[in-house]
């Protein structure tokens, strides 16, 4: 059981070791209920066929619910980001869940994530920006260059999050990249 | 800046040691193998979060401990610092300043301004660009902390993109081969202008450190030389690319990228000529001095004096630039010098401090 924990992220021998022990020391029928959420949870869940988010239903509520505006499609690495970016209130379009970025490290290309879902959904015309919302890494960055790369040609618009310094936070606080990126993204006033 | 307590504890040969020292000179005399070397390489530890010499951190912990500390108090003309860095099998290394611990190991460089000048720099002039451009990123992370970020960030897409060429037989499809390629010159661009700038900056003061150790006989100039061909005029973003389509069928025989700033060389000519290819021993010796004191230069231009690390340095100099060298450290700033014996090291003066080392302790000598 150790062995099997330590397979989750985040979770080292230690902690594995700590929740082993843990649940050993539970009542079988708590176990029970636990071991079947994790089972339930995962027989039910699979991806939207449109959006490729994690779901229940296909399509995912976000994907069917008909107030969301049809001509923003914001793109994500992880179904976490989706989350993220639901809880600002700010966005009404749809989403486009990547389940990765290119990374030829790791050995996955443009085939290996869901891009030809991303541009089979934009052929459909109703489309007329993309925001990608990839993370500001080395591997984000260049994943969403390579979506402006194939949208432009479309003739959608292809955005990118600003990054800045963090709302309310203390200038002094900041950490040097954010901080030069900031200076570097500077606008007129 | 000076230095003044160093608190090691499991660090080479000193299981504990706590040393106050002097904010002028200090001399650190004792035979071979005393520990001399390894307490200048603990404060470039506790300064720059590594070893000059290279060592792995399992290297540094005294045999037999799996853990070391480095603790080091320093006094600035604005505030003082408490650093300390500290390593244990398995969880790495992690720095703390005053007491409170530091998001990254690298966040320590800029903190406490060290230069140490060890026989090893004459690998500097001697051996392959790769020392030189780390000689150019180790002064550039201290004078600008964010060049670090930049540096790292170069390195992944290079990485990226080297693994792309080797995956794909040289030949990457267009569209992944142009995203790599613009990430390349985006990331590496802003590290030739930083170089650049950086060599610029040393040009002011290296011809006259090469004056002043060699009895002003020699002219030594610093000539930055990117691994991008940039023309003189245009935009420098743009002649990246070009370079970059043009290393094409070369990057597909060889599998590895061929145009960047992990290219750059910096040839040091002295009186016009690569002082690499054609400078006597003693004559390099002294160039790789000069270089390291620019470095101090340049670090006191940023506002704070520098703590200068001299490693058995006089014992390779002839007597003429032995002297030079004991002029230049007429200096406000402290440094640490370290010999075998105080023959041909001159004798202390009023606020020098000698020290004797030897079975992992360090005493100060008395008179």
């Amino acid at each position: 059981m150790i062995q099997e924990l330590t397979r989750l992220p985040g979770v080292g021998p230690k902690t594995a070791q700590r929740l082993a022990f843990f649940l050993l020391a539970q009542p079988i029928a708590d176990v029970q209920s636990l071991a079947e959420a994790l089972l339930r949870a995962r027989q039910n869940t699979r991806q939207c066929g449109v959006c490729c988010n994690l779901t229940e239903e296909d399509p995912c509520p976000l994907c069917s619910d008909s107030r969301r505006d049809r001509d923003a499609i914001c793109v994500v690495e992880r179904p976490a980001d989706v989350q993220a970016v639901e809880r600002t209130r700010d966005f009404h379009g749809r989403y486009h869940v990547l389940h990765g970025v290119i990374s030829p490290l790791e050995g996955v290309g443009p085939e290996d994530i869901r891009l030809a879902e991303l541009l089979r959904r934009l052929g459909e015309g109703t489309c007329r920006e993309v925001i990608v919302a990839t993370n500001p890494s080395v591997e984000g960055e260049a994943t969403a260059m390579y979506i402006a790369r194939l949208v432009k040609p479309l003739g959608i618009r292809v955005t990118r999050l600003a990054s800045g310094l963090p709302a309310g936070g203390d200038l002094e606080y900041a950490d040097q990249v954010t901080l030069s990126r900031a200076l570097q993204g500077r606008r007129e006033l | 800046m000076w230095i003044q307590q160093v608190h090691l504890t499991n660090f080479r040969n000193y299981p504990r040691l706590g040393l106050e020292l002097a904010p002028g000179r200090n001399y650190l005399f004792g035979p071979n193998g005393a520990g001399k070397t390894n307490l200048l390489e603990a404060i470039r530890v506790g300064a720059h979060g590594r070893s000059h010499r290279g060592a792995q951190d399992a290297e540094l912990a005294r045999w037999g401990t799996a853990a070391f500390r480095v603790r080091l108090k320093a006094a600035g003309s604005r505030r003082s610092v408490e650093l300390e860095v500290t390593w244990e099998q398995g969880t790495g290394k992690r720095a703390t300043l005053d007491r409170a611990p530091l998001p990254r190991l690298a966040d320590v460089l800029g903190q406490v301004p060290v230069v140490i000048f060890s026989p090893q720099d004459l690998d500097l002039v001697q051996s392959g660009p790769v020392f030189r451009r780390r000689y150019l990123d180790l002064l550039l992370c201290q004078v600008r902390p964010a060049y670090y970020d930049q540096w790292l960030e170069y390195q992944r897409v290079l990485a990226q993109r080297n693994k792309l060429l080797r995956a794909t037989g040289g030949t990457p499809p267009p569209k992944e081969q142009e995203v790599w390629d613009s990430q390349l010159v985006a990331t590496g661009g802003p590290l030739i202008e930083d170089r650049r700038r950086l060599v610029a900056s040393l040009n002011e003061v290296v011809p006259g450190l090469q004056a002043a150790v060699a009895g002003g006989r020699e002219d030594l100039q610093v000539e930055y030389r990117p691994g991008v061909l940039l023309p003189p005029a245009g935009d420098p973003a743009e002649a990246f690319h070009r370079h970059l389509v043009r290393a094409r069928p070369l990057e597909r025989r060889r599998g590895t990228t061929m145009a960047g700033p992990h290219r750059d060389e910096l040839v040091l000519r002295l009186d016009g000529r690569d002082a690499r290819a054609t400078a006597s021993q003693g004559q390099q010796r002294t160039v790789a001095l000069a270089l390291k004191l620019a470095e101090v230069e340049l670090l006191r231009r940023q506002g704070e004096e520098p703590v200068l690390l001299l490693d058995d340095v006089f014992s390779e100099l002839d007597p003429g630039r032995r002297g030079a060298l004991l002029r230049l450290l007429e200096r406000p700033g402290q440094t640490l010098v370290t010999a075998a014996a105080p023959d041909g090291v001159p004798p202390a003066r009023g606020d020098d401090r000698a020290y004797q080392v030897g079975g992992g302790h360090i005493n100060r000598c008395q008179g």
